[in-house]
């Protein structure tokens, strides 16, 4: 018996892997009630709200739902709600009660998982298998982590009691919609503020299961009020007078329009803006594992990440073989139906989304981009991309230098560690960066010379309520996770007696 | 042709590094594939058809051999439209009692250990000379350990060359490796060891010799499985796995193939390249097997325990 | 009227219920007047529960922070629900939950702040960071109740250290209640393992057990005169001793910290500066 058989002798051998592992759909079953209308949840109260727009299951196209369009009036009416909370029952609330309200809210989360995740992924067009096991999940341990603070806030900030801002308006995107109401949300209360929640308009669906839960709860009426709309109901919510504290979560963009609304005024901001993540993979790196690190950063919620780590730096003595192992990997990944539980690769979130991706794409090939997408097959309906690679770029193309917020990675190579460094830094953005190799001085050094708030050494995309994260320059300010996640919600208090 | 030994090639599979945290969140991924229905099917009965059914007691009898070669042949005597298993695998001095009982026309290999297995604790001419006895008893492929504690201390070379002269006295028969991982600390190690085995002549690199805890875990699978492939794609030759040790449900097998067919691809979804060295996941593969097609989950007692 | 049934007092090691392996009780009286026999913990007792301590503090270590917070909480979950179950007042009871709860909110954040970042003058990256000791045996202030007993076991737990509590006869009743209630709060077993008896005839055999890492003792958990006893046979194996008031407040963080270890790290991140280059 020969082990040669099977020897290309006309050819380099390859693998064959598109297709090897033929799975039969693996739908998860769990029954959703969909409404066919959401309005706002105000006061510990559901109001119908007024106008409407539809949200839709970018994977199949159905409508899910009419969502209300808030109007001053309910905003209004929400602030005045938060902020009778505030003054009220909330604000003298003792630490250690809050903490019990988010204690429950972790534990009713957790319960009723299943369900959120369903939900999560037919509004939002990610894959089951991403809001099963990261989603959801983390929300609910954002909540117990936080919980866990409202009465130690003296351990945390020695030399003073610190108080609470009053009432928070927060804006948060489509990208991670219930994720991201925890993070915001978690803080906020463990600290003592109230809030007022605009969910995005593409995603409200888990945001309003979430006031359900905070109803069975008992939280007490104004603490959490969501108001659903669009762009202009978010900037009816930061720019409300009677708002002490903006945390927004989206572009740069629309992070810079709230930023000129709210100036001059007292408002305290957030900003959890954009963001190009540079991954530098270095030739002493793990290579099978930083070729899991790239996937999971670039291709884990259909790139759909603020801190997505879009251009890929190699050291140019592996950057080809690299680049072959990297396409065999993303070959075997699945795009499809994210209700089945084994796709790695959902839909595209909306259709404008897709046409920006899809404008990206075009403009990378008319820069000289080299581009290959995964053979892997896509649905008929919906929006799907498959994940693509470009080569052949530089620091100057638009794909380099522009957020895409899509499954596409930019490759880029580098000599020397300085090099990376710098080219790594040559971008506006400063969410997150990775490093991959094996030598520790190489990972502390290039860790601490990359401007960015948030730095993997030898993984990506990992995320703990317990580290804060949060970008600089034209990624924001402020930070979300861990300590630093109170700062931005509490007044400055006393100084050393 | 003899493989030689070079010390700088020893070197260079020394350099391969694995981060442990990545090993685990890319097996975690995998385990989460869900396999239902059909594809559930053509697994379990393409894994049953890959399984090396195992007996390596001090207390095997010629009669428990008997009884697994008759396994082998028809894992269930009321369907005889299940696959055969792969191989049975034996100590060298079952093997004439398998080889009666398999006959000579046989589709079930015989697989036998050997070289003082499981410890590898005897001299090179005894290890070549079991080698022999067992292809000439009849055994169509040799399950060989490495000298552990030579790789461990560095002596590559006394490592690579037992394998080499194991390899020519094995003749036609096929040639498993057996790293014995569970005794080599890291993955680091069982990614160097893979690449020194595979050189050395090995046709098959199998993890465990299934007397050490722990035996074909996840993550050594696939640090294995890369090391064949950096093979392939390096020479064109293809070379075989055996996970073993510790396989014991349908479950667990169904996402090391899951593994094989992300990491190799669909040319070593085969009994030819691919092995389950196993004793109880047979029954595991019946029951599962069974259920799928009456719709009743068996009792384990339905299913004969050699 | 109906014949009671009563239940047996036994002690908590390894996750199992267990009488003494000396066979000897001591005589107590329940909450309801009702005359028991209390396990009484013998020098073979401690030994094995010390044994099971050790094989368990790695592996509770080793469970995520957020996963320790979730096993506190879920004592708080149980505790509560057992309010009006419980040998003791219902405001013991409760306090004992609230106290559950807070540190179930310290697991995944006392190491971000006993923990630090040092600016060495250096070209390394230097960290302290907090980790267990390892088993400690500790001690409430008899006085204190349920409430008592809880701050003694979590302050220690939360730590990641594992832990053997001490319960004088008096409160055994109490004590057997609350191992059931952590019998069912998904603690691994042995992490926690509470004896009951004579504490201070307890204590002298545990201080002479050198594979015992530190001795909590709150309030009046021994008697005055055996203080410096403790103290000259910790100073033979250089055990710790942490001496702690009553259970009316938890333990702020400056106490945690004597629950723990520090150890500190250097790590080199000098790559470029040698060679000249900047970014």
């Amino acid at each position: 018996m020969s082990n040669t058989m099977n020897k290309r002798k006309d050819d380099k051998p390859t693998l064959d892997l598109a297709g090897a592992l033929d799975l039969s759909p693996a739908p998860e079953s769990c029954p959703v009630t969909i409404k066919p209308r959401y309005g706002h949840f105000i006061d510990g109260e559901f109001v119908d709200g007024e106008g409407g727009f539809a949200t839709i299951n970018p994977a199949t196209g159905e409508h899910l739902a009419e969502i209300a369009e808030g109007t001053q009036a309910e905003v209004d009416r929400a602030v005045k709600a938060a902020r009778k909370a505030f003054e009220g029952p909330w604000g003298k609330m003792s630490g250690l009660d809050r903490g019990k309200y988010l204690y429950r809210l972790a534990r009713r989360i957790q319960e009723k998982s299943r369900e959120l995740a369903v939900l999560e992924t037919m509004d939002n067009g990610k894959p089951i298998r991403e809001t099963r096991d990261v989603d959801i999940p983390l929300a609910a341990q954002h909540f117990f982590y936080y919980a866990g603070w409202a009465d130690k806030l003296a351990y945390a900030f020695p030399g003073g009691v610190p108080k609470p801002l009053g009432v928070a308006g927060q804006v948060i995107p489509w990208n991670f919609p219930f994720l991201m109401a925890a993070w915001k949300l978690a803080p906020a209360l463990a600290t003592g503020n109230t809030v007022v929640l605009k969910p995005a308009e593409t995603t409200p669906l888990t945001a309003m299961y979430l006031a359900e839960l905070m109803q069975e709860i008992d939280l007490p009426p104004g603490v959490v009020n969501i108001v659903n709309g669009m762009g202009k109901t978010g900037a009816a919510v930061v720019g409300h007078s009677d708002i002490d504290k903006v945390a927004f979560t989206g572009s740069t963009q629309v992070g810079r329009i709230i930023m000129r609304q709210i100036a001059g005024s007292k408002k305290r901001a957030t900003m959890e803006l954009g963001g190009k993540g540079a991954h530098l993979v270095f030739a002493d790196a793990p290579l099978d594992q930083a070729v899991e690190g790239c996937i999971n950063g670039i291709f884990f919620n259909q790139g759909h990440v603020c801190c997505a780590g879009s251009r890929l730096l190699i050291e140019e003595s592996i950057a080809e073989e690299f680049i072959e192992r990297l396409k065999r990997r993303v070959e075997v990944l699945r795009i499809g139906n994210p209700l089945d539980k084994n796709t790695d690769i959902g839909a595209i979130n909306s259709a404008e989304q897709m046409g920006t991706i899809e404008r990206y794409l075009s403009i990378g090939k008319e820069e000289g981009a080299t581009t290959w997408q995964s053979s892997c097959p896509v649905p008929d309906q919906g929006f799907f991309i498959r994940p693509t690679i470009l080569t052949g770029v530089s620091q100057t193309d638009t794909v380099v230098r522009e957020e895409i917020f899509g499954p596409v990675l930019s490759v880029l190579t580098f000599r020397t560690p300085a090099e990376a460094v710098k080219k790594a830094n040559d971008t506006e953005y400063g969410l997150a960066a990775g490093v991959w190799s094996e030598k520790t001085s190489k990972l502390f050094e290039v860790a601490h010379a990359l401007n960015a708030g948030v730095v993997w050494a030898n993984g990506y995309n990992l995320f703990d309520p317990a580290s804060p994260f949060g970008g600089v320059r034209h990624s924001g300010f402020g930070r979300e996770g861990g300590i630093a996640g109170l700062w931005p919600y509490l007044a400055d208090q006393g100084g050393a007696a | 042709m003899t493989p030689t030994f070079s010390p700088a090639a020893a070197r260079e599979w020394r350099s391969v590094r694995v981060d442990d945290a990545t090993v685990n969140a890319r097996i975690s991924r995998a385990r989460k594939r869900s396999i239902k229905t059909e594809s559930k099917e053509r697994l379990l009965r393409l894994a049953l058809s890959m399984i090396d059914l195992t007996t390596l007691e001090g207390a095997d009898t010629p009669e428990k051999v008997r009884s697994l070669c008759r396994k082998a042949v028809t894992p269930l005597a009321e369907r005889p439209d299940f696959p055969h298993t792969a191989a049975v695998c034996v100590y060298p001095n079952l093997v004439p009692i398998a080889a009666a009982a398999l006959g000579p026309n046989r589709e079930v290999k015989i697989a036998s250990v050997a070289t003082g297995f499981p410890s590898g604790h005897v001299p090179l001419r005894l290890k070549v000379a079991e080698t022999e006895a067992a292809v000439k008893a009849g055994a169509d492929e040799i399950d060989m350990v490495i000298d552990r504690g030579a790789f461990l201390s560095g002596d590559d070379e006394k490592v690579f060359s037992e394998i080499a002269a194991i390899k020519a006295a094995c003749g036609d028969a096929r040639l498993k490796v057996i790293l014995e991982t569970g005794e080599l600390g890291t993955l680091d190690n069982v990614a160097a060891a893979s690449r020194l085995a595979i050189h050395a002549g090995a046709d098959f690199i199998k993890t465990s010799t299934g007397k050490i805890s722990p035996a074909a875990t996840f993550p050594v699978v696939l640090v294995m499985l890369e090391a064949i492939r950096e093979h392939y794609l390096e020479t064109g030759v293809m070379i075989g796995m055996k996970p073993a040790g510790g396989i014991r449900d349908a479950k667990s097998a169904m996402h090391h193939l899951v593994l094989v067919a992300e990491t190799l691809g669909a040319a070593w979804m085969t009994p030819e390249w691919y092995r389950f060295g196993a004793s109880s996941l047979a029954n595991d593969l019946l029951r599962q097997l069974t259920r799928r097609e009456d719709g009743y989950y068996q009792s384990p007692r339905r299913f004969s325990v050699d | 009227m109906r014949t009671t049934v009563e239940k047996t007092l036994k002690m908590y090691v390894g996750g199992k219920f267990i009488r003494s392996e000396s066979g000897r009780v001591l005589p107590a009286t329940s909450a309801k007047g009702r005359p028991m026999n209390v396990a009484a913990a013998s020098r073979k007792d401690l030994r094995d529960a010390i044994q099971i301590a050790r094989g368990a503090q790695k592996s509770w270590a080793g469970r995520s922070a957020y996963n320790r917070g979730q096993i506190f909480y879920r004592l708080a979950e149980i505790l509560e629900d057992r309010v009006d179950a419980m040998p003791t007042s219902g405001a013991d009871v409760l306090a004992a939950t609230d106290r559950a709860v807070h540190f179930a909110g310290w697991t995944d954040k006392i190491t971000a702040l006993l923990s630090s970042l040092n600016p060495v003058a250096h070209t390394y990256v230097n960290y302290s960071m907090i980790g267990p000791m390892g088993v400690v045996f500790a001690a409430p202030d008899p006085a204190d109740g349920l409430t008592g007993m809880v701050e003694a076991m979590l302050g220690a737990l939360l730590m990641g250290n594992s832990v053997v509590l001490m319960v004088p006869t008096a409160s055994a009743e109490l004590a057997v209640a609350l191992s059931e209630a952590l019998a069912v709060s998904d603690f691994p077993g042995g992490c926690i393992n509470v004896l009951t008896g004579d504490v201070d005839s307890v204590v002298k055999v545990a201080i002479r057990h050198d594979d015992l890492d530190a001795l909590y003792l709150l309030g009046d958990a021994v008697s005055a005169d055996l203080l410096e006893e403790i103290g000259t046979e910790n100073a033979r194996v250089m055990r710790r001793l942490v001496l702690a008031p009553r259970s009316a407040r938890p333990a702020p963080p400056s106490r945690l910290a004597k629950l723990a270890e520090v150890k500190t790290v250097w790590m080199s991140s000098a790559l470029m500066s040698g060679g000249g280059a900047a970014y």
